[in-house]
């Protein structure tokens, strides 16, 4: 029989996490003259330039523009920095990987809770915004639990199962920028998002849509069901239109996140045995 | 008789060395690349023994004789390609190069998120602190960042650390490579209180006399193995 160390039980390892992901949140900005308020600088820079570039194109077609793009912004940069801290875990937490037994699964899920920290932010001044333009946010609000918890298992899903091979692969993360950069411009952050029937009876029709094959077909296909596209679209429905999902569907898309989140995290765990041999 | 406490049982590891695969995945991808592995180090090559309750284990040999593989491998951190390891005891560590120790938190930070790591409750870490502060000498140093302080005042820290934590088995690693004289004095100080209050542990050093001084049996090793035991006098 084979006893290793304390086994860390669920309590201890949910300390852990806590601990080390609001130490993080609290590091980062320590010391600089804004400090938190420094984080904002990157999605507001990004929604001013897109709103005043894109606004006089495509903001007529869509209601509630601002809030709308706003929103797609602050998902979109929580998942790309969530997903490149993730897998830059290995060698930003080297020191503690090296030196310390205990379950790595830990380092992944607190960069998942520091930045969902941060998203937290985002979304009391999104609600803010909403509030000011008279937005009914009671459905909505009611809504962010589920959003949270398939945003999390998505991003920590992915980012694990990068995070696993980046010190195998040294260019996964050159690979993941140049994939971010494509995603961003294929995930309907400022532009419509275009559906004609549910998610479910679309796919079933989805050969057909495909059908004859042109790379137009595909993007298109590809945007309207990849999951960035369909968290969006969401979060939209509930947050600023008032019509929260199916309970189906709902059902359907967090079971798709959980599958994500326990296929990398189960990477991640099982390479991570790895990791110092091949620092 | 004293119980086994740890078991090694053939314990063999090797690492990849000469011409590595490409760390690319664009070569894996894009390329013909050779898969297998053209060569491989065995670093600690069929080593067995079992450290009984209460007993000091010293390991000793030249650079590169696989004395830290094999200590890292006893703590878990690596995993062995043969063998097993019984461990019938919770361990703490202490590795010269950290202990894994944020560049920017400060002290009394870095002993909190160390205790938690090794599965403390908040209590117990505010229990030892200022104990761990006192006994490593870096009061004047408490509320700057880890970054800030000198080697040797990190290694006593870090050393601390691992002394404050109530385990049955340490594992030392040239805990003594880094502090200063009156530091090494303190140490050995503190392994002999260990040993007296029936804790087992295994020192990698370079000092023979040192090991000499703690340890029961002297285990040399060379190119991966146990050549020579030596035991202590009094043991």
């Amino acid at each position: 029989m084979e006893v290793i160390q304390r086994q860390f039980t669920l309590r201890q390892a949910v300390r852990v996490v806590l601990s080390l992901g609001w130490s993080d949140f609290s590091l980062k900005y320590r010391g600089s003259f804004l400090g938190y308020f420094w984080s904002f600088s990157v999605p507001i820079t990004r929604f001013l330039v897109i709103f005043f570039v894109f606004q006089p194109f495509i903001g007529s077609d869509i209601h509630e523009y601002r809030l709308y793009l706003f929103l797609g912004v602050i998902l979109w940069e929580y998942f790309s920095v969530a997903t490149s801290a993730c897998l830059a875990l290995p060698g930003d937490k080297s020191f503690i990987i090296r030196n310390v037994c205990f379950p790595r699964i830990l380092l992944l899920l607190s960069i998942g809770w520091c930045h969902f920290l941060i998203f937290l932010t985002y979304t009391l001044i999104f609600l803010l915004l909403a509030a000011l333009s008279g937005t009914p946010l009671l459905q909505g609000v009611l809504y962010l639990p589920v959003l949270f918890l398939q945003m999390m298992c998505l991003t920590v899903g992915i980012g694990g199962g990068l995070g696993a091979f980046s010190l195998r692969y040294k260019d996964i993360q050159h690979l993941w920028d140049v994939l971010l950069t494509i995603l961003f411009w294929m995930t309907p952050i400022m532009y419509p998002y275009l559906v004609e029937a549910p998610t479910a009876h679309e796919l079933l029709f989805l050969p057909s849509k495909l059908f004859p094959l042109s790379i137009h077909s595909f993007l298109a296909a590809f945007v309207r069901f990849q999951p960035l596209s369909i968290l969006l679209y969401d979060a939209r429905r509930a947050l600023i239109y008032g019509a929260a999902p199916s309970l189906l569907h709902i059902i359907g898309f967090s079971l798709f996140c959980l599958m994500i989140a326990i296929l990398g995290i189960g990477l991640f765990r099982r390479r991570s045995r790895f990791f110092l041999e091949e620092y | 008789m004293p119980i086994d406490i740890l078991r090694c049982t053939g314990i063999s590891k090797s690492f990849a060395s000469g011409e590595r695969r490409s760390d690319h995945l664009q070569d894996h991808l894009l390329r013909n690349v050779v898969r297998h592995q053209s060569a491989s180090f065995v670093a600690v090559n069929d080593v067995s023994l079992t450290l009984k309750a209460g007993e000091w284990i010293g390991f000793y040999g030249r650079n590169g004789c696989g004395k830290t593989t094999l200590l890292r491998l006893i703590a878990g951190l690596l995993e062995a390609d043969r063998g097993t390891i019984e461990r019938y005891g919770t361990i703490s560590c202490f590795f010269a190069l950290g202990a894994g120790f944020h560049e920017d938190k400060r002290a009394t930070e870095n002993i909190y998120t160390h205790g938690l790591l090794h599965g403390l409750h908040p209590s117990e870490i505010r229990a030892m602190t200022e104990s761990i502060i006192a006994f490593s000498g870096t009061a004047s140093h408490r509320d700057l960042p880890f970054k800030h302080l000198s080697h040797g005042m990190r290694a006593r820290l870090a050393f601390a650390a691992a002394v404050h934590i109530d385990r049955e088995i340490y594992l030392f690693d040239e805990a003594l490579a880094v502090g200063d004289a009156a530091f090494q004095i303190v140490c050995k100080e503190k392994f002999i209180e260990l040993k007296r209050q029936g804790k087992s542990g295994l020192i990698v050093d370079h000092s023979l006399g040192f090991l000499a001084d703690i340890c029961d049996r002297i285990l040399h090793m060379e190119g991966g193995r146990i050549v020579r035991e030596d035991r202590a006098p009094s043991s």
